[in-house]
């Protein structure tokens, strides 16, 4: 119950936190998360089930899935006449029951915060958005279930989740499904979500889930009919290596395959401790670039490598560049040669312009603006101005990092981007010590 | 659950639980000159229905791989080994009904106490879970472990988990328990529960074959013994057996100055060996008969000597380990 709130919860924050970016590339890219309306929350909501439920499968892989079974948790109650076919089932209708609970709980929580938001209430998109967002959780739901079967150590298992979890966004992109999500007037019919002429995510999903669930009595069965012996667990001298004769070929065979596998993980936990790293230096390197591009003032412009990057707020230069784009000026003196037609960057009486250059009239420039709102007259903004008022010339835009400085510039983003990346940097040790310590005391309760 | 385990015909007459004939293991030890032995090689034991066996030796991985074998988890290369005197299956770690291996301390659900979990373990044996539950608590109180009865599973030390996990064993259908744990640290309470629960599965004719190198829990638990040294078995057969022929030592003696009764007693006790050890002088002999304690403390009292503390050793299984690992050290140097 609590799962369900706080994914409800998590989901109505992120859907306002989205409305910060309002009028950047975010909101004409996906404007199914930007309207005011139902659609926008439960599309939020969803998509956050899904991000927030594969993470607790990840942490709670241990024991929510069938991996006890090879750590022998299932050979007891074999022994005490527990039919492992029937375990199975218990098992697993007990994770489908609880991950539906908490989906449904906080789909409905969901509804219930957005109804306080006076959107009008279309019911006709509610059954498809819920089965769309259902058939994301039973999906890894399964492969979870699948990977906890076949996969021999929990640290491939999880990194095998987190991999399955990036490849069903994926998959929806390429088979056309987010087309049908996104829409909201085809997910007023909930049989648009299984036409296979639209695209066939829903029914590989459906086939895959039915496969999957087969896959897995048929294995779980299998694996708790044999006591699973775990090899590193041997007390083995050090001085000595073990060999081992395998039956089939007779043949004397190096036989710890374990120090192998521990030798991967290794690799595999130190990759994954360097990327972070590199994740936290570029958050940090990029609040760096969000700071020297917020103290561009008129009088004062901050050029990274001869280019002043600036943030473009409004909607006079559409389409060639874009409300809250960031654009990119080349740096120039008085003498710089400015053609006509070029988007140059001026400033006049202490405020800063971007408009097209529309005559060059020697000491002078004649410029205009690109855009005009149908309220004003073409033309009305032209005037001319004096060359060596030009700080720079248009050399390119982006997008998406206009956005993405937006988005640094919330409270939000700033946690984000500058406090979390700055703890980690240099708390690290501490919080390492913190975390150590915790697992120190939790294997001495153990042993 | 028709078809689901290998079963044993519980009615069937049966005295011989583990029959091992000459067996070595497919495992070999590769040494750093290149040289190789088998890890396990011509194993005979014989264990009969109702015993308990303690497995010990100097090397863990010894004694694990030859309770390993004998529980079917693992092959072996040659030799002979017979279970329930039904043979041994080809299909390796397939459950057996009749043995109950225990090796691990994962068995337990984290999210019960003892008590429940074991009521939980045992709900499909009993028909009355309320008499089940007043049954199985009054036992875990007659083990002495009533302390534990309502703690959570899940902090419990791994040697608390392993006896919760051997009471299921007790009370389940198999023929035969095999705990498997050479590197455990069973204190005395726990020493103490698991000899009860030995005898309580033994008069349930049941056999217990444990793989310890705690000489306590040999001493408490087992009615035999196996020792294993460099892969072979160098004694098996009764415990106390095995006492009274390696424990040499037949008279304790702790006092203040431990040298000086060394010194004064070594003369009048002449073919004894005299040594101190953790605070005592022993003395030992190579004719450890009934009258040999009475004829040293003749001769020390003859000698007017009144030690502090003075008793006839009671012959222990740690005695009688050192012993044998010893004689055994002087054999392979003298070879």
């Amino acid at each position: 119950m609590a799962f369900a709130l706080f994914s409800g919860l998590v989901s109505f924050a992120l859907y306002f936190l989205l409305q910060t970016l309002k009028g950047s590339v975010v909101e004409d890219t996906f404007p199914e998360i930007m309207q005011p309306s139902f659609f926008s929350t439960i599309y939020i909501y969803i998509h956050m089930s899904f991000v927030l439920n594969t993470a607790y499968f990840i942490i709670n892989y241990d024991y929510l899935f069938f991996s006890e079974i090879r750590k022998n948790s299932w050979y007891l109650l074999v022994h005490m006449n527990y039919n492992p076919a029937m375990m199975f089932f218990a098992k697993f209708f007990a994770l489908v029951y609880s991950v539906l609970w908490t989906y449904s709980v906080g789909f409905a929580f969901v509804v219930l915060l957005t109804a306080f938001l006076r959107y009008t209430f279309v019911v006709a998109y509610i059954p498809s958005l819920y089965f769309a967002g259902i058939i994301d959780l039973f999906l890894i739901s399964l492969i979870t279930m699948m990977i906890s079967l076949y996969s021999g150590t929990v640290t491939y298992a999880r990194y095998m989740i987190f991999s399955s979890a990036a490849f069903i966004p994926a998959l929806k992109q390429i088979s056309g499904f987010y087309k049908i999500l996104a829409n909201r007037v085809t997910m007023q019919n909930v049989m648009n979500l299984f036409d296979s002429g639209r695209s066939v995510f829903v029914p590989f999903a459906v086939f895959f889930i039915i496969l999957s669930f087969l896959a897995c009595s048929v294995r779980a069965r299998s694996t708790a009919r044999y006591f699973s012996s775990q090899e590193d667990d041997m007390p083995f001298p050090e001085d000595v290596s073990l060999l081992r004769i395998n039956l089939k070929t007779g043949r004397l065979e190096p036989a710890v395959k374990g120090r192998k596998e521990a030798g991967i993980n290794k690799t595999l936990n130190m990759t994954v401790s360097v990327l972070l790293i590199i994740l936290i230096c570029a958050l940090l390197m990029f609040n760096l670039l969000v700071i020297l591009i917020n103290a561009t003032t008129p009088g004062s412009e901050v050029a990274i490598l001869g280019a002043i990057p600036y943030i473009f707020r409004s909607e006079t230069m559409k389409p060639e560049i874009m409300p809250n784009d960031l654009a990119y000026f080349k740096k120039v003196d008085a003498d710089y040669d400015i053609d006509k037609g070029q988007i140059i960057i001026f400033r006049q009486d202490n405020t800063i312009f971007v408009e097209r250059v529309i005559d060059d009239m020697e000491d002078y420039l004649v410029v205009d603006i690109d855009y005009y709102p149908s309220v004003h007259q073409t033309g009305s903004m032209r005037k001319t101005i004096k060359r060596e008022l030009v700080i720079g010339v248009f050399t390119g835009r982006n997008r998406w990092l206009g956005a993405l400085i937006l988005f640094a510039n919330t409270i939000f983003g700033r946690v984000l981007f500058l406090f979390i990346p700055a703890v980690l940097l240099f708390y690290h040790r501490q919080l390492r010590g913190l975390y150590m310590r915790s697992r120190r005391t939790r294997q001495k309760v153990s042993s | 659950m028709k078809s689901f385990m290998i079963r044993y015909d519980q009615s069937a007459q049966f005295e011989n639980v583990v029959l091992m004939e000459n067996v070595s293991s497919c495992e070999y030890f590769l040494f750093d000159d290149n040289e190789k032995r088998p890890v396990l090689e011509g194993i005979d034991l014989l264990v009969r229905k109702g015993e308990a066996w303690g497995i010990t030796g100097r090397s863990s991985y010894e004694i694990k791989l030859l309770l390993e074998i004998m529980a079917n988890i693992r092959p072996y290369e040659k030799g002979r080994c017979v279970l329930i005197e039904r043979g041994m299956l080809r299909l390796k770690r397939l459950i057996l009904k009749h043995v109950f291996y225990i090796c691990t301390s994962e068995m337990l659900y984290n999210n019960m106490n003892v008590l429940e979990f074991l009521v939980f373990a045992m709900k499909k044996l009993s028909r009355n879970t309320v008499e089940l539950q007043h049954q199985l608590f009054e036992f875990i109180i007659d083990i002495g472990l009533g302390y534990l009865s309502l703690t959570l599973n899940k902090v419990l030390t791994k040697e608390e988990r392993a006896v919760v996990t051997l009471i299921a064993a007790a009370y389940s259908d198999s023929a035969m328990i095999v705990f498997n744990f050479p590197d455990y640290d069973f204190n005395d309470v726990l020493v103490d529960a698991i000899s009860k629960i030995a005898l309580f599965a033994r008069e349930k004719g049941k056999s217990l074959i444990l793989g310890t190198k705690n000489s306590r829990l040999i001493e408490k638990a087992c009615s035999h013994t196996a020792v294993i040294a460099d892969g072979k078995i160098i004694f098996k057969g009764d415990v106390r057996e095995f006492c009274v022929k390696y424990d040499n030592i037949a008279v304790v003696i702790r006092d203040k100055n431990l040298e000086y009764l060394q010194d004064m007693l070594l003369p009048l006790l002449a073919g004894h060996k005299l040594t101190i050890k953790d605070g005592s002088l022993l003395i030992s002999t190579e004719d450890s008969g009934p009258d040999s304690p009475a004829y040293i403390f003749s001769k020390i009292s003859e000698a007017g000597i009144f030690p502090e503390y003075m008793h006839i050793n009671p012959k222990t299984v740690s005695n009688a380990l050192e012993e044998i690992f010893a004689r055994y050290d002087l054999q392979k140097q003298l070879l």
